[in-house]
């Protein structure tokens, strides 16, 4: 009797105790303000222009210098490997905690309709679970996962190794209670030309073994969803797809199918879709860290074509 | 039903439960059920192969141990034994059942073939040679046959081991408590330690990203202790699920890493194995060259060494592995009374230093072909351990931490450390925390610990297979 006494009061600190650091990791990991989905859901930004997207305009775009152009205030949403999906989630996110933008800039190209980036980084919203539309979306599109997060604190444990480091970063940036740089315009650029190397290098920019794209229904989902979701608020929608180094494009097998299918959904809604293969950017190599992800200089006077236009 | 998925420990908490609530009459006959079961879940056909292995494996012994001549036993014997290895064969080397269209990988009864076929050798022998004394039938064979927890990768047991176990009547809760904490343990050792290894040593080892000098050095002590803490948590897991069962199996691992020696470590590493080829590979020949005296050894550890190179797999480099520990072992037996004479020379805590540090290198390079993708990736990481050129790094962060840590990330090189600390606490006190293992009394800070390593350090998202789910 002593012994199912003991084990009993083993169970229930053990099952306390986990339920404790879920609650103590949901609160450091919002409070790092390292990680985007954190920061815009702490800070008030009211951007008027958001940009949209995964790696290409995270390190393209600078909100800085299209604010010099619209001299409106501008907010990079887009995030390093990432979906159209999870741009649905961050976005979503980032309204609970912000007025509407007047304009929302989603990045487009073929590459982010394609299947293989169809992976769902659950573990960015792990913290957010507790909102309605990233709890029904992430039990819908990753059940295997969804599924653990009832067990307490298995929804970290699950992916423990994203999140060990960041809790760390969230308790010292809530004692220091000072904000870090590194999301205040959610952009960052490819610095360093030169980066990689050699063949490495060659690969990437011309993509020696073939890529073949095949659209994502997916993808085309949370397009619709994030579409309805700004226009239903009167916020103005623009596709666009930086210029990427055209000799590739022999590689891109199927690249200009799934440029149609996009205008297609474009047309539909009334949006302006923006392609920008005939800059002259697009011709020289020595722009581009890899075939459709440019350096920061030449993002620079991207960024200054897509500001104006922007600006009429 | 891997032992580090959820739908084992299910498994496992069903059929103890039950077990014992059932009356010890039925507890063997309930044990092989759920044996049968674990085997069978997946697919029907593996159940079937299982019980004509079993069928001809008992009538065979029963027929070796009422005939009396000599020579008709001898045959019998050869008989049973060339039909398990041809067995072994079939399934393991030719892959017969991807002719029929099954996938060896979902066949039960293919990934646990290479130990059960040793076994069932074993038991062959054992009565052969009318070593076997325990009275057995059927049930008992089959239970000793397909024990769920030592069925798809040891440990290996000989009969005279399991078969007085069936039918004794032992107190359980004692056991309980020790088989629970030693599942909780392997547990932690497979998908805390070695599961979280496994990513810097699959990236190092086969994405052209190979290291040079220390770092490559370091890659391969890496692996090696993987291979210990994935195959020593998945023997932890098997001897605590027995354990729970009132079963006691023969240890698997006794501290390998601390061995002074090769002859050592094969007294430590996968000793259930070792066991198996020294009793039936290794004394068989040396016994058979005596007549030339000093070389009887050396031919004998060859023998016994390219046969367990074989066990694991047909290929270059386990032939290479197998070969690089026989000569360790017979430079070992030439040389033993000359080492002798230098251990006297030196004070003995630093040639125990330094017996640990060569023996752990040795075994680290010769892991390197046993984790290799080819002949070609061994000898290309080994290469790049003796460039003494650029042997130490010029940046250490760069270098080592970064290079091993994949990516230049804080979190990747914070979960790298942690690893580090986590396996060193470890290996430092494996001693310990085995006493507190073995302690019939439940130690809840003990089990609080090894939960917390696991909530916070597994990995669930993308888990490994174990390392000798292959063999």
């Amino acid at each position: 009797m002593k012994k199912s006494y003991k084990l009993l009061l083993f169970l229930c600190f053990t099952l306390m105790f986990f339920i404790g650091l879920e609650k103590f990791y949901d609160f450091f990991l919002k409070e790092n303000m390292n990680i985007k989905s954190s920061y815009i859901s702490k800070n008030k930004i009211n951007a008027k222009i958001i940009i949209l997207g995964s790696c290409g305009p995270f390190a393209t775009i600078s909100p800085k210098e299209i604010e010099k152009y619209t001299h409106l205030k501008t907010y990079n949403l887009a995030e390093d490997h990432v979906n159209i999906l999870e741009n649905y989630l961050s976005y979503s996110l980032y309204l609970e905690n912000n007025k509407s933008p007047e304009y929302l800039i989603i990045y487009t190209s073929p590459e982010t309709f394609d299947e293989r980036d169809n992976v769902l980084h659950s573990f960015h919203f792990s913290q957010f679970l507790d909102n309605p539309i990233i709890c029904k979306t992430l039990k819908e599109e990753n059940p295997n996962y969804y599924r653990w997060t009832f067990i307490p604190f298995m929804k970290y444990a699950y992916y423990n190794s994203k999140f060990n480091f960041n809790v760390i970063q969230g308790i010292k940036h809530y004692i220091k209670k000072k904000p870090t740089t590194l999301q205040l315009t959610g952009y960052s650029p490819i610095i360093s030309p030169g980066t990689i190397e050699g063949k490495n290098k060659i690969h990437r920019i011309t993509y020696k073994f073939e890529k073949k794209y095949k659209w994502s229904k997916i993808q085309e989902k949370y397009l619709l969803k994030i579409i309805k979701l700004a226009q239903s608020q009167n916020t103005k929608i623009i596709f666009y797809e930086s210029p990427h180094y055209v000799k590739s494009n022999f590689n891109f097998i199927k690249r200009a199918e799934m440029q149609k299918k996009t205008k297609k959904i474009a047309a539909n809604f009334g949006i302006d879709y923006l392609i920008f293969d005939t800059m002259k950017l697009s011709l020289d190599k020595n722009n581009f860290l890899y075939a459709t992800a440019m350096y920061e200089e030449p993002s620079i006077q991207f960024t200054k074509v897509l500001s104006t236009y922007i600006k009429k | 039903m891997p032992f580090n998925s959820i739908s084992y420990i299910l498994f496992f908490s069903l059929v103890v439960t039950i077990y014992y609530l059932l009356n010890q009459n039925y507890r063997k006959h309930f044990l092989l059920l759920s044996s049968l079961f674990f085997v069978g879940y997946k697919n029907i056909e593996s159940i079937y192969l299982l019980l004509a292995t079993i069928l001809f494996t008992y009538y065979l012994a029963k027929k070796i141990g009422s005939t009396i001549d000599i020579k008709k036993r001898k045959y019998l014997l050869r008989l049973g034994v060339f039909i398990s290895i041809s067995t072994l064969f079939l399934f393991k080397y030719i892959d017969i059942p991807a002719s029929f269209g099954f996938d060896s990988n979902n066949l039960i009864f293919t990934l646990g073939i290479s130990f059960y076929t040793l076994q069932n050798i074993s038991f062959l022998l054992e009565v052969h040679s009318n070593r076997l004394k325990t009275e057995y039938n059927l049930i008992d064979f089959s239970v000793y046959s397909t024990f769920f927890p030592k069925f798809i990768m040891g440990p290996i047991t000989i009969p005279q081991d399991f078969l007085p176990q069936i039918n004794s009547d032992k107190p359980l809760s004692s056991n309980l408590t020790i088989g629970i904490q030693r599942i909780l343990l392997g547990l932690v050792k497979k998908i805390a330690i070695a599961d979280s290894l496994a990513e810097y040593v699959k990236f190092n080892f086969e994405k052209n990203h190979t290291p040079v000098g220390f770092t490559a050095l370091l890659i391969s002590y890496l692996f090696t202790i993987q291979l210990y803490f994935d195959f020593s948590g998945y023997s932890d897991i098997a001897l605590g699920s027995a354990k729970a069962l009132g079963f006691d199996l023969k240890e698997n691992f006794n501290f390998p890493l601390r061995s002074k020696s090769i002859t050592e470590f094969w007294r430590k590493w996968h000793i259930s194995l070792t066991s198996w080829l020294t009793k039936y590979v290794f004394y068989t020949v040396s016994y058979r060259f005596r007549k030339l005296k000093k070389a009887a050894i050396p031919i004998a550890l060859l023998v016994t060494f390219l046969l367990s190179g074989i066990w694991h797999g047909v290929g270059i480099c386990f032939f290479i592995y197998a070969i690089s520990h026989s000569l360790y072992m017979i430079i070992e037996y030439f040389t033993k009374s000359s080492r002798l004479e230098i251990s006297t020379k030196i004070p003995t805590k630093i040639h125990t230093l330094l017996s640990i540090f060569i023996t752990f290198n040795l075994v680290s390079l010769s892991f390197v072909f046993f984790r290799a993708t080819s002949i070609n990736n061994a000898f290309h990481l080994i290469k790049n351990v003796f460039s003494f050129k650029n042997f130490l790094p010029t940046n250490w962060k760069i270098d080592v931490f970064e290079h091993i840590a994949i990516t230049s990330d804080q979190f990747a090189l914070f979960n790298l450390f942690l690893l580090i600390i986590t396996l060193s606490l470890f290996l430092l006190f494996e001693k310990k925390i085995y006493s507190i293992i073995i302690n019939p009394k439940t130690n809840y800070i003990f089990i609080f610990i090894l939960i917390l390593i696991l909530m916070i350090m597994g990995t669930y998202s993308n888990p490994e297979q174990f390392i000798y789910n292959r063999f």
